[in-house]
C-alpha cells in the first residue's frame, strides 16, 4: 500500500497535536501538577513521533523521540518541571512545527538548531533530575506513575461524582448584562452535563410578565471528579444567582434521577471488565460499596485481589480506545468540496427565489403554492447546514495568543495575561483564515504599547500584571470581536502632534478642536504610530492600517474607545461569513444597492433644518453631533428620485473611527442574500465590495462602505 | 422573506436596527399576524410584548418567528411564556418555525424546539392524525 496518499491527513494532524502542546504547555506552566495536562502533552507528541517514523521522516521521529523522553522522565516524576523546562518544550514543539513545514515545502530547516534544541533537552534533564522529596520545583509533586489511568473517566459508577445543580439565575440578572444562557454554557464546558432540566413554572401569565425579569431556572445533573466543595467554588466563580448543589448517591441514578446516559457509557470500566470476565456482577457490586470519593474503582478491584495491576492495565488501555472511537465521530472533508456544495448550494437558493418571483401563487393549482412553499424553507435549511459546515470555532485563532502575549511580555520586560471569552463563537472559515493576522497586531500593540513596566503600573496602583481581554460575543449582522487591555489608553495630544508632524490635520488644531473618534481615526492612517522606538514588536506604524484594510475587506469595521490612563478597546465587527451578507437594500437612483449591517449604526429620513453647510462641507445632524452627509447617487451615478434631506433617508455607518451619512433615495428591506464575487471579468470597481442577485434575477451591488467614505470623504459626494 | 414595511401593516418595533423589526398584519377577522424579523433580543423582546398584549383576545395569534436571525435568553424566555400562557387560554397561537440559528439556543436552554404550527390555525398544514390536542399540526410544546 502506497503510505504516501495519507501523508497531507498525518501533516493536518500533527496542526491538531501540535496546537493541543502548545495550549496544554501553556496550561502546565499555570498548573505543574496537572498530570492530565502532562499526559496530553505526552500523547501528542508520541503521535507526531509515531507518524514521522512512519512516513519516513527520520530526523522529525529523532527529534520528537528526544522531547518524548524528557516528558516521559517528567510524567514518571523523576525530572522536575521548571519554568526553563516548560520554555522548553514549547521551543521543541515550535521546531517540531518548523520541520514539518519544510517538509511540506514551505522553509527550510537547519539541523543545528534542532541539534540545539536536543542538547538543551540533555542539560535540562541532567540538571532537574529530583528525588520524590525534592520540592524547589514550581511542581513539588512528582507526577505518579499511573497518571495514565487519569486520563479517562473511569466510569459513570466509580470515581466519577455525579451531582444535581439547582441553578436559580438572580432575577435582575438581564440588566446586570448577566446572560443565563452563557453561564450555562460556560458550565458545560467545565463540567460534563448529563441532563439539563429547565423549570418553566415560575413563568407568569403575559399580562403580568415582564422582559427585565428572569423566570426560568434550571436543574442540571452533572458529572465531575471534583468534590462537592471543590465543586461549589468552582461554580461560585462562574454562576450569578443562587446555587443548590446536592451529590447524588447512587440509589438516586438507580431511582432514575439522573435521565439522560453518559455519553461515554460504554467505556464503563466495570462493564468492560464484566464483558471480559475478569469479575462477576457480585464482585463489582462489592468493590463499589468500598469505593470512597477518594479512591478508584480499579484501585479497589486490584487490592482487593479481583484482578491483578496487569489486568486493569490492559482493560485501561482498551477503555482508552473505546473513548477515543467513541469522540473520533467526525470526517476531515477537503475543504474545496464544500466550498463547492456551498456554492452550488446558493445557486439553488438563486433560483428558487427567481421561480418564486414569477410565479403567482394564488393561481396554482392547491397544493402547488404549498409545496413551493415547503420546497423553499428545505432550499434555505441546506443552505444554512452547507454553511454551517464551513463554519468554525474563533477558538482556532484565539488559541495561539496566549503563547504570543507570554513570550512578548517576556520580551518586553512586562508582565500580562490574556482572558478569552466566547472562542465557541463560530466564524465562517474564510473569515477565521483572515482575521489572524489583524488580531496579532492588536495583540501584540497591546503588550508593546498598552500594558505598562510592572513598576509602572504598581505606581499607578493596578496590579503588576497588565490583563488583555480578547472577546467574541453575537451582534447585529455577525459577531463582534474586542482587544481590551487595561493599559496606559491612549495619550490625545500625543496623536494629534504626530497627525500634525506627518501633515494629516492643521497644525493650529488642539485636542480640544477634535472629538475623541476624530482623533483615534488618525490611528488608523498608513504609516502612523507615536512609539518613540521601532522596536522588533511594533511601533513601525503599519499595524492598524493593515488592520483596518483586512477587516474591511471583509466586510467588516473596526473602531476603538480608550480612557487615558485605563484601558484601549478595539472592536471589530465582522459578518459570520463571506457567503452570506446581511445588509438593507436601498435605492438610489434607479438602481438597488446592499448596504452591509455591520457599519451602519443608524436609518433616519433628517428634517431639511437637520443640514447645515459649514466650510463647504454639507453635514447632517444626528443626535447631538453633526456628521458628514454623502450624497450616493453623485459617486455612484444616476438621476437620483429624491435629494432634498426631508423626502430622502440618512444611513448612519461608522468604520475605523469615521462617521458619516449616506443619502439615498429610499429604504427598502433588510435581508440576508448570497454575496457573489464580481470575478475576472468585472473587476473592482471604487466602492463595490461584490453583487448580489435579487429575487427579480436582476443584480444589486453591495457596497464597500470603507472605500465608500473615503471617495465621499473626499468630496465625491458633496453637493456642489 | 418579509413585504416592504408599506405593504405590510403596522411597524411595531423602535426603528433600531440592532433589534427585530415586529410587523402587525390584521388582515384576518380570525386572526392577528405578528412577525419578527431580525435580532430577537431584550429591547426586541419589549416590543413584541407591547405587541402581543395589544392583540385582540377574541382572535386568534400567529407570531411568525422565521426570520428572527438571533435569539438571546430574553427573547427565549418570552417565546417560552408566549407558548406557556396560550396553552392556558382559550385562544390559539401558532409559531411559525424558528431557523436552526435560533433552535441552538433553544436547546442550549435545555428546551426542546418550539412547536411547528400551521399558520392557517386550523391544522390542515399538518397531519391531523398528529393533532392530539385540537390545536392542529403536529407540535413539539416545549
Amino acid at each position: 500500500m502506497d503510505i504516501g496518499q495519507f501523508l497531507e491527513t498525518f501533516y493536518e494532524e500533527c496542526d491538531d497535536h501540535l496546537s493541543l502542546l502548545e495550549s496544554s504547555v501553556l496550561a502546565l506552566e499555570q498548573s505543574p501538577s496537572d498530570k492530565k495536562l502532562l499526559n496530553a502533552i505526552f500523547r501528542a507528541v508520541h503521535s507526531i513521533k509515531g507518524g514521522a517514523a512512519s512516513f519516513h521522516l527520520p530526523e522529525t521521529a529523532s527529534f520528537s523521540h528526544s522531547l518524548e523522553e524528557l516528558l516521559d522522565r517528567m510524567r514518571k516524576g523523576t525530572v522536575a518541571i521548571r519554568p526553563e523546562g516548560i520554555s522548553l518544550i514549547l521551543e521543541a514543539g515550535d521546531s517540531i512545527k518548523r520541520q514539518l513545514a519544510a517538509n511540506r515545502g514551505a522553509g527550510t530547516i537547519d539541523p543545528s538548531v534542532a541539534a540545539g534544541i536536543i542538547e538543551k533537552i540533555k542539560s535540562y534533564t541532567a540538571a532537574s533530575l529530583i528525588t520524590l522529596s525534592t520540592v524547589d520545583t514550581i511542581s513539588s509533586r512528582p507526577v505518579e506513575a499511573q497518571a495514565e489511568r487519569q486520563d479517562i473517566p473511569v466510569d459513570g459508577l466509580s470515581r466519577a461524582n455525579r451531582f444535581k445543580v439547582a441553578y436559580r439565575p438572580n432575577p435582575l440578572c438581564l440588566n446586570r448584562g448577566e446572560d443565563p444562557l452563557a453561564v450555562l454554557q460556560a458550565l458545560s464546558e467545565k463540567v460534563t452535563v448529563e441532563s439539563l432540566d429547565v423549570k418553566c413554572d415560575d413563568l407568569p401569565p403575559l399580562q403580568q410578565f415582564s422582559t427585565d425579569i428572569t423566570y426560568l431556572w434550571w436543574e442540571v445533573t452533572i458529572c465531575s471528579d471534583l468534590s462537592q466543595d471543590a465543586l461549589r467554588r468552582v461554580l461560585a466563580g462562574m454562576v450569578g444567582g443562587s446555587l443548590e448543589i446536592n451529590r447524588l448517591t447512587p440509589e438516586a441514578r438507580d431511582a432514575g434521577t439522573v435521565t439522560t446516559p453518559v455519553a461515554h457509557t460504554a467505556s464503563l470500566l466495570g462493564t468492560i471488565l464484566i464483558e471480559e470476565g475478569m469479575v462477576t456482577e457480585e464482585r463489582l457490586v462489592q468493590a463499589l460499596c468500598k469505593q470512597t470519593p477518594d479512591t478508584r474503582l480499579g484501585e479497589v478491584l486490584v487490592e482487593g485481589g479481583a484482578i491483578t495491576t496487569e489486568q486493569l492495565d490492559r482493560t485501561l488501555e482498551k477503555q482508552k480506545v473505546i473513548a477515543r472511537d467513541y469522540d473520533s465521530s467526525s470526517v476531515r472533508v477537503r475543504a474545496g468540496k464544500i466550498d463547492t456544495l456551498v456554492d452550488l448550494t446558493g445557486e439553488l437558493v438563486i433560483m428558487y427565489a427567481s421561480l418564486g418571483n414569477v410565479s403567482d401563487m394564488n393561481a396554482l393549482k392547491p397544493g402547488l403554492g404549498y409545496a413551493l412553499t415547503r420546497l423553499g424553507r428545505s432550499t434555505r435549511d441546506i443552505l444554512d447546514s452547507a454553511i454551517a459546515l464551513r463554519m468554525l470555532p474563533v477558538g482556532n485563532v484565539f488559541n495561539q495568543f496566549p503563547r504570543l502575549v507570554r513570550d512578548m511580555a517576556a520580551e518586553c520586560g512586562k508582565k500580562a495575561t490574556i482572558l478569552i471569552t466566547g472562542e465557541n463563537m463560530e466564524l465562517g472559515k474564510i473569515i477565521i483564515e483572515k482575521i489572524g493576522a489583524p488580531l496579532t497586531h492588536l495583540i501584540r500593540n497591546a503588550v508593546d504599547h498598552g500594558i505598562e513596566t510592572p513598576e509602572i503600573r504598581v505606581q499607578h496602583g493596578k496590579q503588576p500584571v497588565g490583563i488583555i481581554k480578547l472577546r467574541a460575543s453575537e451582534a447585529a449582522g455577525g459577531i463582534l470581536i474586542s482587544v481590551e487591555d487595561d493599559g496606559r489608553g491612549f495619550d490625545r495630544a500625543a496623536i494629534l502632534r504626530k497627525a500634525q508632524a506627518v501633515g494629516l490635520i492643521d497644525q493650529e488644531m488642539t485636542p480640544a478642536d477634535l472629538t475623541d473618534q476624530q482623533i483615534y481615526s488618525l490611528i488608523f492612517q498608513p504609516g502612523f504610530s507615536t512609539a518613540a522606538t521601532v522596536s522588533s514588536i511594533s511601533g513601525r506604524g503599519v499595524g492598524l492600517d493593515v488592520v483596518k484594510t483586512e477587516i474591511e475587506a471583509l466586510g467588516g469595521s473596526v473602531g476603538v474607545e480608550s480612557t487615558p490612563g485605563l484601558f484601549t478597546r478595539f472592536y471589530l465587527r465582522l459578518p459570520s461569513n463571506v457567503v452570506i451578507v446581511k445588509g438593507q437594500l436601498v435605492r438610489v437612483a434607479d438602481e438597488i444597492y446592499v448596504i452591509p449591517l455591520a457599519p451602519i449604526i443608524d436609518l433616519r429620513r433628517p428634517e431639511a433644518s437637520d443640514v447645515r453647510t459649514l466650510n463647504g462641507e454639507e453635514e447632517v445632524l444626528w443626535g447631538d453631533e453633526y456628521v458628514p452627509l454623502v450624497r450616493l447617487y453623485k459617486l455612484l451615478g444616476g438621476k437620483a428620485r429624491e435629494t432634498g434631506p426631508g423626502n430622502a433617508f440618512i444611513v448612519i455607518v461608522e468604520s475605523a473611527g469615521r462617521r458619516c451619512a449616506l443619502l439615498v433615495d429610499y429604504l427598502l428591506e433588510l435581508r440576508q442574500m448570497i454575496m457573489k464575487g464580481l470575478g475576472d471579468i468585472l473587476p473592482k470597481a471604487p466602492g463595490i465590495a461584490g453583487a448580489t442577485i435579487l429575487s427579480d434575477g436582476k443584480i444589486a451591488f453591495v457596497l464597500d462602505i470603507s472605500s465608500i467614505m473615503d471617495m465621499g470623504l473626499r468630496g465625491g459626494g458633496k453637493d456642489a | 422573506m418579509s413585504p416592504p414595511i408599506a405593504e405590510s401593516g403596522e411597524l411595531l418595533s423602535k426603528p433600531c436596527f440592532y433589534q427585530a423589526m415586529i410587523l402587525r398584519v390584521s388582515d384576518d377577522v380570525f386572526f392577528d399576524r405578528i412577525i419578527v424579523d431580525g435580532d430577537l433580543n431584550l429591547a426586541a423582546a419589549q416590543d413584541l410584548l407591547a405587541a402581543i398584549r395589544e392583540t385582540a383576545v377574541d382572535k386568534d395569534l400567529v407570531i411568525d418567528i422565521s426570520g428572527v436571525t438571533s435569539l438571546n435568553f430574553a427573547g427565549l424566555q418570552l417565546l417560552a411564556a408566549v407558548v406557556r400562557d396560550f396553552r392556558r387560554g382559550s385562544r390559539l397561537l401558532a409559531l411559525m418555525p424558528a431557523p436552526p440559528a435560533c433552535e441552538n439556543v433553544i436547546k442550549r436552554a435545555g428546551l426542546k424546539a418550539f412547536l411547528y404550527a400551521d399558520d392557517d390555525k386550523k391544522g390542515n398544514g399538518g397531519d391531523p392524525a398528529k393533532d392530539t390536542d385540537g390545536f392542529g399540526g403536529e407540535e413539539l410544546w416545549i
